[in-house]
């Protein structure tokens, strides 16, 4: 530097000003400017942002994903690859920024087949339920199943889940929101809450036609995603509180009973008998009173 | 204009009189304090505002130009072009 010609740099300068100014001031140049500022890829020319790794095209297509339905996450990302980001970079940002938006997306190869819905749904007859929830075996127990004695072969009949149904309608309606999360307990063990991530399972969901990213789909699909969560928190405060009440499992043991009774008197009938189920009454219980003199 | 009553002078005047199209992203480009680069530090929800209007206004762009590529061609029996005379 010490050697060049200072005016000429002054010059150059200037020409820079000049010409930067002349693209503000230009109302065409301007928006020209902007829209490659902020929607560089409004021609879908994919060939443009190609990174290598990314030989499947899935950041093209995450880009035109992110660019209509998280304008805010595609700006991002483009900002990134401006940078010269990788595509495991680009990976973590677009798939951490849609998960935080309540869609959770693992890997980004996944987007281009639409919304990726979580599965909940229990697989009773699945040794490896029972290894990831050892908690609900109380629970099950009740209802007589257990993975003892042949974990791959476990019978669950289909009075379990009439039996599941009909206490999970009973205790929806209880006065104690205690009994309401057992319902809810209820509803996901035997799949019956009405809402499709609660109640399939991978396999099941993998079948369905996957949402697409267009607005309304993703409002629903978030809608969708947040009450099973929702219902999930629910469900798991419920076998928290359940395994925690020796009298109230013992009492749920009672009432299956009762129905699987009533179920073998109707002698095939369609129909769901009609019980009426008796709960202990829990504010008596050391912990319950504890918990209403706080 | 095409037995529509308008003439070509009034289609000229009509296009002319258009107003310059003022998106958010053209206007935080003017306020850029480096002249030439674009700007940093935005708040997210105005980025995000300004990324939804000029994605729209490209997608109303893409749409017009596509339409008018699947016009049909008119004959032009009345209107002389002497620039491009056969």
């Amino acid at each position: 530097m010490s050697g060049g010609n200072p005016c000429r740099m002054n010059d150059l300068l200037q020409t820079y000003t000049l010409l930067a100014a002349g693209l503000r001031d230009d109302p065409l140049l301007c928006l020209a400017s902007a829209v490659c500022w902020l929607d560089p890829l409004w021609q879908e020319a994919d060939e443009d942002w190609d990174v290598s790794e990314d030989e499947e095209g899935a950041l093209a297509i995450a880009l035109r994903v992110t660019r209509t339905a998280f304008p805010d996450v595609y700006m991002q990302a483009v900002d990134q690859l401006r940078q010269g980001a990788s595509y495991a970079d680009l990976d973590r940002l677009i798939c951490g920024a849609i998960s935080e938006r309540g869609i959770p997306l693992d890997d980004l190869q996944w987007i281009g087949f639409g919304i990726p819905m979580p599965a909940y749904g229990v697989v009773l007859d699945d040794p490896d339920f029972y290894t990831t929830h050892p908690d609900t075996l109380p629970v099950l127990e009740c209802f007589g199943i257990s993975p003892e004695p042949n974990p791959y072969h476990i019978n669950v009949p289909n009075c379990a889940y009439t039996a599941g149904r009909i206490i999970a309608a009973d205790l929806e309606k209880h006065d104690d929101p205690c009994y309401r999360q057992v319902a809810w307990l209820m509803s996901w063990l035997w799949s019956t809450s009405g809402n499709t991530v609660i109640d399939a399972d991978y396999e099941f969901m993998a079948e369905i036609q996957p949402l697409s990213w267009d607005k309304d789909d993703l409002a629903f699909a978030i809608d969708i995603i947040q009450e099973a969560d929702g219902i999930l928190a629910d469900a798991m405060a419920g076998l928290t509180f359940l395994n925690s009440q020796p009298d109230l499992l013992q009492a749920l043991q009672h009432n299956v009973r009762r129905i699987y009774k009533a179920i073998e008197k109707q002698k095939g009938k369609s129909d769901e008998p009609r019980i009426r189920l008796a709960w202990p009454c829990l504010t008596n219980s050391p912990e319950r009173a504890a918990e209403s003199v706080t | 204009m095409f037995n529509s009553g308008m003439t070509v002078e009034a289609l000229r005047d009509c296009l002319a009189a258009t107003a310059p199209v003022n998106l958010l992203g053209m206007r935080l480009l003017k306020t850029c304090p480096q002249p030439g680069l674009y700007p940093t530090d935005l708040p997210r929800e105005t980025l995000k505002e300004a990324v939804s209007e000029i994605v729209e206004y490209t997608g109303r762009c893409t749409a017009a130009a596509r339409r008018l590529s699947h016009l049909a061609p008119i004959p032009l029996t009345t209107l002389p072009i002497l620039e491009f005379g056969l």
